[in-house]
């Protein structure tokens, strides 16, 4: 029996390891009458006569409980991918209704076209000289789709990017305006190809719109944000002059033995409630009793109990000041916000710098822009217009410098913890990125401007074509002093090989051989260095 | 090669040489089977330009030492073939039998090394892939010996693979070399022995320029 017991106790303990609050295993080896008190199912909370009874059912009743959860996984599971599988399966479902004509949006109301007829009306608004030009032969675009373009698999331009697609994979629609942009406002829905579909601003944006609804919070919060700051500065101002209550001149501190002339002095800075007016604890709603003392607020002069409230010790007072709850969030917690914020960190003056310097930048960049393309588009430049430019220019840039020099202080500051940290870097390399995308977006002044010369479309024009030739002059150049440099590196390496075989003629001619690669490739470079300088 | 043990009667001459062509007509598989005798099926693209020596005996008491330069035919390269045909002695412009594209470039490139190289230098055309003449011959061999007359080259039908022609084209270009004036040089360096006066030329027999 005593046998039986010890196994049946052990076999629970291995079936319950997993459940917390039993302890049956230990209890198997104690005395039997804890075993007895202990026979309740962990798992379903029955109560049963003994042990053996317990085994049972535990066999009998959740021996199959596993397998029931690994069932309902299972079916988690299943119905997951089918799930999965209907969303994927929707994209198809929205290109046949495309295809089939029905419904999808319309280009305005009167057209009356539907679906892919709809598209088809705004041929006519959305500019096409941008379209590939249809040779015969041509297979779809997408790089995924090797069909030929014919009657059968279609072969549509896409609006926006011009290449010609088969009729599958220029089954997306969107909005586009007459010079096919996007414009998700004004434009016309237009037929498309799936990486312009894709490719669109704000496509793959997982945060969505973002809409600032601080102006709605703002009016709807301003009454009760006055009211506090109202409150709060009556009494601070009730906290001044209790202050400075007991440190006037006509004021003894002998005085502050007198209840009465105490009394007196405090309720002169605010009116006390009347004690009969009040018959339960505002703050605890527990009407006053011998033990539960009705107590005056020394700030609002309400009437509350003793346990609400708090007692503050001021430095000139002789007795502790009373204060309740209320006031004590109202003025304390309050003034300790105060005073934490007004510990401005060292660097948080910086990163207000920081802002004030990108206003200025965006500001002058803006006024460089207007100014710039004015001087392009007017007849004559002056000495004055350009010079206007120029300032404008050599301001932004100086606003740059000081913007840059601000975020390395602030990278400089030291921080006291991790998250400080973390701040620190975020702001830096917000400031840095912003720098970057604006220095790379100026313009330079264009280098043949000149007084007196008259800008036309002409000699840009021409400007332009010899821009392109040396840049390509350029490329090449460039292309030929890596193809030498890899022959630098090929010889280098013979060398190295010849060294080690122990072929020291090799070595004589090989070196000899490197001293008119280095030599080209020295002149090549500094042809690529008169060309930049051409450029600038 | 017996001769290279009795180094005192047999002076070397280093000579340069420089491979053009277009790609893909077997010039690095010529200078192969010249060096090691041996032919890959499967050869990669020659990438810059590779190096390589063979000693070439031409009579009992003089060989010559090539210095070969082997030329990636490739467009990407093509800046990299001046290097080293300008201070070239000689020169093997090789062409594909069975591409007629290629016996124009080899033309563009003699037009080339007559403009640009060194006066006298020896310059063989040769048209490789001999091997493959009856099926897929598409220059014939008239064309190009008439050519090659005409602008005063050695030529040669070679083939890398079974090595027809590949040393005949060597040698050939070998013995063309004027060679008589650094055999002298050299020669006399070597026959008045210790003369530290004169010891530099004899020291760089070379002197890879001829002109």
């Amino acid at each position: 029996m005593q046998n039986g017991k010890r196994r049946i106790g052990v076999r629970i303990s291995s079936n319950l390891s997993n459940h917390s609050g039993t302890n049956l295993s230990t209890s198997a080896q104690s005395d039997s009458s804890n075993i007895v008190k202990a026979t309740e199912c962990p798992i379903c909370g029955l109560e049963l006569p003994n042990l053996s009874a317990l085994n049972d059912h535990l066999d009998v009743t959740h021996f199959n409980d596993n397998e029931k959860i690994h069932k309902r996984q299972d079916s988690i599971n299943s119905w997951l991918t089918r799930t999965l599988n209907g969303a994927s399966a929707l994209q198809m479902k929205a290109a046949q209704r495309l295809w089939r004509m029905e419904p999808y949006e319309q280009n305005g109301d009167s057209s009356g076209a539907v679906g892919l007829e709809a598209t088809k009306l705004t041929d006519s608004l959305v500019v096409k000289n941008h379209w590939q030009p249809e040779v015969p032969d041509m297979v779809c675009h997408d790089p995924m789709c090797d069909k030929l373009l014919n009657f059968i698999n279609g072969h549509i331009h896409c609006r926006k990017c011009g290449y010609i697609f088969c009729n599958f994979h220029s089954m997306y629609q969107i909005k586009l305006s007459i010079h096919a942009t996007y414009d998700s406002e004004n434009g016309f829905w237009c037929r498309v190809c799936r990486e312009c579909y894709e490719g669109r601003p704000g496509y793959n944006d997982s945060n969505g719109l973002i809409r600032s609804r601080f102006q709605t919070f703002e009016t709807f919060r301003k009454p009760l944000a006055d009211k506090r700051r109202i409150e709060f500065l009556r009494l601070s101002k009730r906290m001044k002059k209790l202050e400075e209550l007991w440190t006037s001149e006509n004021v003894s501190m002998l005085d502050a033995l007198l209840l009465n002339k105490a009394k007196r002095l405090e309720q002169s800075i605010v009116h006390w409630q009347d004690d009969s007016v009040v018959q339960i604890c505002p703050e605890c709603n527990n009407s006053f009793t011998l033990t539960r003392r009705r107590r005056h607020c020394r700030l609002c002069g309400r009437v509350i109990c003793r346990f609400c409230v708090l007692e503050i010790s001021l430095p000139q007072h002789p007795q502790p000041l009373l204060i309740c709850m209320s006031c004590n969030q109202n003025y304390f917690r309050n003034v300790l916000y105060q005073t934490e914020r007004s510990k401005s960190l060292g660097y948080i003056r910086h990163i207000e710098h920081l802002q004030v310097f990108r206003q200025a930048m965006v500001n002058y960049y803006r006024l460089y822009e207007d100014s710039l393309s004015e001087l392009l588009s007017g007849e004559i430049i002056t000495e004055a217009t350009l010079k206007i430019v120029k300032d404008r220019r050599k301001k932004f840039l100086e606003l740059c410098v000081k913007y840059d020099g601000t975020m390395k202080k602030i990278a400089n500051h030291p921080s006291s913890n991790d998250a400080e940290e973390q701040f620190k870097q975020n702001v830096v390399n917000e400031a840095k990125r912003y720098l970057q995308e604006t220095i790379l977006r100026l313009q330079a002044i264009p280098y043949h401007l000149q007084v007196g010369q008259a800008w036309t479309s002409e000699s840009e024009r021409e400007l332009e074509k010899k821009k392109e030739q040396v840049e390509k002059k350029q490329e090449e150049l460039m292309q030929t002093r890596i193809v030498l440099e890899e022959q630098v590196f090929l010889v280098e390496n013979m060398i190295e090989d010849a060294k080690a075989k122990r072929k020291f003629s090799e070595v004589e001619t090989l070196l000899s051989s490197l001293a008119p690669l280095h030599e080209e490739i020295h002149s090549i470079t500094e042809k690529i260095h008169d060309l930049d300088l051409f450029d600038i | 090669m017996a001769s290279n043990t009795a180094p005192k009667n047999v002076v070397t001459i280093n000579q340069k040489l420089v491979l053009l062509g277009d790609s893909a007509v077997g010039k690095s598989s010529l200078v192969l089977r010249f060096v090691k005798d041996q032919f890959d099926d499967y050869r990669e693209s020659t990438i810059g330009a590779a190096f390589l020596t063979q000693t070439l005996p031409i009579d009992e008491n003089t060989s010559v030492k090539l210095e070969i330069w082997d030329t990636a035919g490739q467009e990407r390269y093509k800046s990299l073939a001046p290097m080293y045909y300008r201070n070239a002695n000689c020169a093997i412009v090789v062409y594909d039998i069975t591409q007629a594209a290629s016996l124009e470039k080899a033309k563009s490139w003699i037009k080339e090394l007559q403009r640009q190289a060194p006066e006298g230098i020896v310059i063989a055309l040769a048209g490789n892939k001999l091997d493959l003449a009856q099926e897929r011959r598409a220059v014939e061999k008239a064309d190009a010996e008439a050519y090659a007359a005409e602008a005063n080259l050695l030529f040669f039908e070679t083939s890398a693979k079974t090595a027809e022609n590949v040393n005949e084209l060597f040698t050939a270009i070998a013995k063309k070399l004027p060679l008589e004036d650094k055999l002298n040089q050299a020669r006399g360096a070597v026959n008045r022995g210790v003369n530290l006066s004169e010891a530099r030329p004899a020291a760089q027999p070379s002197g890879s320029c001829s002109c």
